[in-house]
């Protein structure tokens, strides 16, 4: 990561958040938080076994780490945590999955870990 | 309109499978096209679908014998947070043998297509990767099956 990381996750994410900024909910086994959140453009790409192909959406979520709060306490983005999001037409939950097997589920976008960019896979979709 | 053997077979097994009662209630379906997205995966699903088929002719008997290989997918989201995986992934191991054990002795001689299942494998028992990548459970029953077809009939 560079000097460049940490200016954009210094002043480009809180302007990038404050214009195109959503509200989701966070949820954890301790609870749920709406928090305020950017969403990337959704992608699909399919997991193969013994082919069969099982298409999976996918998209990131950058959210300010001092946000991730529960109960009182910070915590980090875990493997079966669910972010909701509501699209024009539907209510999307996502469940936070690393996007391969090599990857972990979120990532510091700078070096001091303010930003986190969460990795979510599509789980359900309902209309609203 | 006619229909091929496989498909058939494939009908007829998706029928057995549905006419039987296993601990979970999934609607056994037959498809040609496997894929299927992830968030369509919640609660299962089993599927049926066709794989290969040989055939041979035995002797001046005008018989053929025709070894097909049908495929019975089991495929489900994970509900639970991934400390709960464990127990989930039992249960859903533990649907998978009671489908094996009713696959295994099935014998379909009282109406056409009349069929013998002559063996199956469990390949993958569950997959690693879709456990890792999506927490998906997904196990594939390869079924094999042995029709005697009347050439002169």
């Amino acid at each position: 990561m560079t000097f460049a990381d940490e200016f954009f996750a210094a002043v480009g994410l809180p302007v990038l958040e404050d214009q195109h900024g959503q509200v989701g909910v966070y949820a954890t086994d301790a609870g749920e938080i709406a928090v305020t959140m950017i969403v990337s453009d959704p992608e699909t790409r399919q997991l193969w076994e013994a082919e069969l192909p099982v298409a999976v959406n996918r998209l990131d979520f950058l959210i300010e780490a001092s946000r991730l709060v529960i109960g009182g306490q910070l915590f980090l983005p875990t493997k079966g945590h669910t972010i909701s999001i509501v699209t024009e037409d539907y209510e999307e939950v996502y469940e936070v999955l690393a996007p391969g097997s090599d990857m972990d589920c979120y990532e510091r976008v700078n070096v001091s870990g303010t930003w986190l960019r969460v990795h979510g896979k599509l789980i359900s979709r309902s209309a609203v | 309109m006619a229909t091929s053997l496989l498909a058939d077979i494939a009908i007829a097994l998706t029928a057995k499978l549905n006419a039987e009662t296993f601990t979970k209630a999934l609607t056994v379906a037959r498809i040609y096209d496997p894929e299927v997205k992830l968030e369509e995966l919640a609660g299962g699903r089993i599927v049926v679908f066709p794989a290969e088929e040989e055939s041979r002719a035995v002797d001046a008997r005008n018989i053929d014998r025709r070894n097909l290989v049908l495929h019975v997918a089991i495929q489900a989201k994970l509900e639970t947070s991934s400390d709960g995986d464990t127990e989930e992934i039992d249960g859903w191991l533990a649907y998978v043998d009671e489908v094996k054990e009713y696959l295994n002795r099935l014998r379909n001689m009282d109406e056409e297509p009349y069929f013998v299942v002559t063996g199956i494998e469990h390949r993958p028992a569950y997959s690693v990767r879709h456990l890792r990548e999506s927490r998906l459970f997904f196990a594939l029953i390869i079924v094999k099956v042995r029709v005697m077809w009347n050439m002169s009939a």
